[in-house]
């Protein structure tokens, strides 16, 4: 992944950052640590991220650990735990964890300078750091505001043992005694997910999938689950369905095995079945699916993401960065890309979002004018460039132990 | 047209910035006001002249996090009014900035009280800013290069050399104003410079803004020559 080519994207200075930034690490090593190669945000963003940052004259290599199917299950109970997720820690849990980090730590080599370990799962490799000469950094890409107290009692001193924490949003910062920094995860403005596509290849998918092009789509885009609150924007939706000729999209993908995925998805094709212009799309996972729902998202002539709790909610930068008006709930991280009025339009609840629709719908350049906006914060903000940045001034922090102004 | 060339360059720096948690945050008024009063100046950098760079694209309003927190989530309407009317270029110092929103945050409290507080998970965030500044590859000797170094720099040196470094160095006037009256002894041009409205819109528009200013003062100065030249000529063919 060659970084010029997001020159014409982010602008020349960006770039010219970056390799200013990147010059002051040239003898550095940065060692990424996680838990999967592919599937999942934090595997996505490796695989493009790792090659630009050497491409950029910053060696980085990524490590994945290794585990038995009882350590993957506990690192699942745990990184549902710390979501907040209710459930009794499995028996013998904390053991097999130990165990199986134990396991990495005799085969991985600590060679960075810098080790960045993300999530929960590798957490404990920090065990190893009084015979490592390294700066150690744990990136943490979920929700970990409110965590069941028993799943933060066990990862906290792990925790207080690196230099720096990262998180995705203020609000999922911790007291804990170490440094903690902001870094928002980023789209890929090249990735299948968010490249420009030909009108007609959109047209072609909103028809697919029985949407028509040219009356007005109201679209929410994230998987069958009671936290995103897909019967709600039915209910928004029914709001202001007699005065207003519009369609509704709920475009969801994933695994069809999750029973309480499953069981959304009935309620809502219940709720939506008495109207022909609610069209419930299920995405079915594969190489398609990226580009598909770029494709429906860039159809739509609203976003919606009327979350009740959220991470960072990705889905809206890559809607705002499509020039879309947006409509989102002031949950998690979606304060932080969604500026009521400006980038879009925060709502507290199912009036609030009819109303939201309403106006949007009723005045074209309102949307627009939310639109662009959305799409230049994007650019500036929420893009894999900015991402990168942040990442090379963290290790440059990190290095240097400082903080305030620093003149390079 | 000014020939002069500047002894010392006029070297276009830019900024990046990495926010940093405190810790801190504010379900209240009071406790916004209190963590004013008490945080590090990084702090109050952060929610006032980093949000001016955070939101370069805005061609208006608002002006710093205060505000908007104040607004938006407490519903005070008429504070968020005011600590959105300040203007963080007016103040020579983080201390007189910090100064003036301590001030006009304790009097509406006199007046009004503190009867609303966040909902939980939306309490004011006390965040600090660590900036790293570095030069680019633009630097200027003449009025020239200067116009043609402002047409081509990124956003964030615009947003550096206006807002920043001001308050950073406690300077009176901007860097770009600073050099064009101490190093091409222009003092018009740098008054100009100096005295437009930077919050009349986003970062590019002040680029064209100030482009615009270079450029007229450099054809009303090669008018001003034209008048010289031709009346010196009149002169020679009279005497003639």
């Amino acid at each position: 992944m060659k970084i010029e080519r997001y020159r014409d994207i982010v602008g020349s200075h960006t770039i010219d950052e970056l390799y200013i930034l990147a010059d002051k690490l040239k003898n550095k090593t940065i060692q990424m640590i996680n838990s999967t190669a592919v599937g999942g945000g934090v595997a996505e963003i490796l695989n493009r991220m790792v090659p630009m940052m050497n491409d950029i004259g910053v060696k980085t290599y990524w490590d994945v650990i290794r585990g038995d199917e009882d350590f993957f299950q506990a690192t699942k109970y745990l990184h549902n735990a710390l979501h907040g997720k209710e459930s009794d820690t499995p028996e013998g849990m904390h053991e097999v964890f130990l165990q199986n980090t134990k396991n990495n730590i005799e085969w991985l080599k600590f060679n960075g300078d810098i080790i960045v370990i993300h999530d929960p799962q590798p957490i404990g490799l920090v065990q190893v750091k009084e015979g490592v000469n390294a700066r150690w950094i744990w990136r943490c890409h979920i929700d970990v505001s409110s965590p069941q107290p028993s799943a933060w009692d066990f990862i906290q001193p792990f925790v207080e043992k690196y230099d720096a924490a990262v998180f995705s949003a203020p609000q999922f910062s911790k007291p804990v005694s170490i440094r903690q920094f902001l870094v928002a995860p980023s789209i890929d403005p090249l990735s299948d997910k968010n490249r420009e596509l030909p009108r007609e290849f959109v047209r072609a998918a909103l028809e697919k999938y029985g949407l028509d092009p040219a009356r007005p789509i109201v679209m929410q885009v994230s998987r069958y689950d009671r936290l995103k609150d897909p019967i709600g924007v039915i209910h928004a939706y029914k709001m202001i369905k007699d005065n207003i000729d519009c369609q509704l999209a709920l475009v969801g993908s994933g695994a069809s095995d999750d029973p309480e995925s499953s069981e959304v998805l009935k309620e809502v094709q219940e709720l939506a079945s008495d109207d022909p212009d609610i069209h419930i799309i299920f995405l079915p996972s594969g190489p398609k699916v990226s580009i598909e729902t770029n494709a429906l998202q860039r159809g739509a002539t609203i976003i919606l993401q009327k979350s009740l709790r959220e991470g960072f909610a990705l889905t809206i930068s890559e809607a705002l960065w499509k020039g879309k008006p947006v409509i989102a709930s002031a949950v998690g991280g979606i304060p932080l890309q969604v500026k009521h009025n400006i980038t879009g339009i925060l709502v507290h609840s199912v009036e609030g979002t009819a109303s939201a629709i309403r106006r949007l719908l009723q005045n074209r350049e309102l949307a627009r004018k939310l639109g662009l906006n959305g799409r230049e914060f994007v650019r500036q903000n929420f893009l894999i460039t900015r991402h990168m940045r942040d990442y090379l001034m963290l290790f440059l922090i990190v290095l240097a132990g400082k903080s305030g102004v620093i003149e390079i | 047209m000014p020939r002069q060339r500047a002894k010392n360059p006029f070297i276009f720096k830019s900024t990046t910035k990495l926010v940093e948690f405190t810790g801190r945050k504010a379900s209240t008024l009071t406790e916004l006001l209190n963590g004013i009063k008490e945080v590090e100046g990084s702090v109050i950098f952060c929610h006032t002249l980093h949000f001016v760079l955070r939101y370069q694209f805005i061609p208006e309003e608002p002006r710093n996090d205060f505000a908007i927190w104040v607004s938006e989530t407490l519903n005070e309407l008429v504070l968020g009014e005011v600590l959105n009317g300040i203007d963080p270029t007016e103040f020579n110092t983080i201390r007189e900035l910090r100064e003036k929103i301590v001030q006009e945050i304790e009097e509406y409290l006199s007046v009004s009280g503190d009867s609303r507080s966040a909902p939980e998970g939306e309490e004011f965030h006390f965040l600090k800013t660590n900036s790293f500044i570095f030069p680019t590859k633009f630097t200027a000797y003449t009025l020239e290069d200067f116009t043609s170094a402002l047409e081509q720099v990124g956003e964030p040196s615009i947003y550096y050399h206006i807002f920043e470094s001001k308050l950073i160095k406690e300077q009176k006037e901007n860097d770009f104003a600073l050099w064009l009256r101490e190093e091409l002894h222009l003092p018009s041009l740098a008054g100009a410079v100096s005295r437009f409205d930077i919050f009349s819109g986003s970062l590019s528009d002040i680029r064209h803004e100030l482009i615009g200013i270079l450029k007229k003062y450099r054809r009303s100065s090669i008018f001003e020559k034209g008048k010289q030249l031709i009346a010196r000529l009149s002169g020679l063919f009279r005497r003639q």
